[in-house]
């Protein structure tokens, strides 16, 4: 006998992540999930990118998704935010942050004051591409010591992401690093992607980055 | 990599399946799809399968059966429809950025009963 069932394996997630826009909504809070392989230069990046936010009246609030380490939390404690710090395991645990663990951050944030929040997902390119974790917008790294082909190799990240980031431009020469077949590959996967290079270090692209990030941000809340 | 949190969603699904249908009689064959864009790995589903079966004794004789869906897009543009085999998401007639309308979900399927 066979029984017909046709479910999806993720609903439960789904369910969380539609939550998670939910709560947000209801406070006007907006959501960016920045997704990278390990190194890409997520925390960095974040470094740079948070006082120009608060310069501009935005007050960010950080969901940090370490496998085992508060190290990522640490360096982003000067900031001086609000963060919350998703550790699973010593040795290593979850591969990516599913909704039901931003649900979490969003209650135990819940009094401070946040406009927008920044989720630095685990360093993988595979499973959290899989998992919705209830943001406005995905951003993916991809950092130019990175080879060219990664948006190749791993389609489904950049497929979910609107955003793409090319980093550390500043050794992009180094390295002969062929930053406009990085772009053609990215647009190759998702023709409409939009595309910033910037450099932490240098600074590099870091406002135009922030401008578009605003943008969204604004029209979320309209 | 993710195969065990997407086999512990088929788990809980199987769960529900098995309560909403009465069934009391061992379950033979579990049929899960899964589109190419979702980059799973069989062998590693068959695993942790192996694994959770073990758990639950309607389930422990079942043998998975895994399908993977083709990737099919349509273009935003001029509308063509085809199958995909390569990572490029631009339309092969006119240029334009095409959307996927195939091969990038995944579900548990049916099962087979004694």
């Amino acid at each position: 006998m066979e029984i017909k069932i046709v479910k999806n394996v993720k609903a439960e997630n789904e369910v969380q992540a539609s939550e998670v826009r939910q709560k947000r909504k209801l406070k006007n809070q907006s959501m960016f999930n920045f997704m990278s392989s390990p190194g890409s230069g997520k925390t960095t990046l974040l470094q740079k990118i948070i006082p120009r936010l608060q310069e501009k009246k935005i007050r960010p609030a950080v969901i940090e998704g370490d496998i085992s380490t508060a190290n990522d939390a640490k360096k982003l404690q000067p900031l001086n935010i609000p963060i919350s710090l998703i550790n699973t395991d010593a040795f290593g645990g979850d591969c990516h942050l599913g909704a039901h663990v931003i649900l979490e951050a969003l209650n135990i944030l819940h009094d401070d004051e946040i406009d927008m929040f920044l989720i630095e997902n685990v360093g993988n390119l595979v499973c959290p591409a899989e998992f919705d974790t209830g943001a406005d917008i995905n951003l993916v790294l991809f950092s130019v010591t990175e080879g060219e082909d990664k948006p190749l190799k791993y389609p489904l990240a950049f497929r979910v992401s609107s955003i793409a980031v090319i980093s550390k431009m500043d050794i992009a020469d180094v390295l002969e690093a062929d930053v406009e077949l990085m772009k053609k590959n990215i647009l190759q996967v998702n023709p409409e992607m939009k595309i910033f290079t910037v450099s932490a270090k240098s600074g590099e692209g870091l406002k135009n980055l922030c401008d578009y990030m605003l943008e969204k941000h604004k029209s979320f809340k309209e | 990599m993710h195969e065990m949190g997407i086999m512990q969603g088929v788990f809980q699904q199987l769960q529900e399946v098995i309560k909403e249908n009465q069934v009391t009689r061992r379950i033979e064959k579990v049929f899960f799809k899964v589109g190419r864009l979702n980059a799973v790995l069989p062998d590693s589903l068959q695993f942790y399968f192996s694994v959770f079966q073990k758990e639950n004794d309607l389930l422990s004789s079942a043998i998975l059966e895994i399908e993977i869906i083709d990737l099919q897009v349509r273009c935003k543009k001029c509308s063509a429809q085809y199958a995909l085999s390569e990572p490029v998401f631009i339309c092969s007639y006119c240029g334009g950025a095409v959307e996927v309308i195939a091969g990038d979900k995944m579900w548990l399927d049916s099962i087979e009963i004694e």
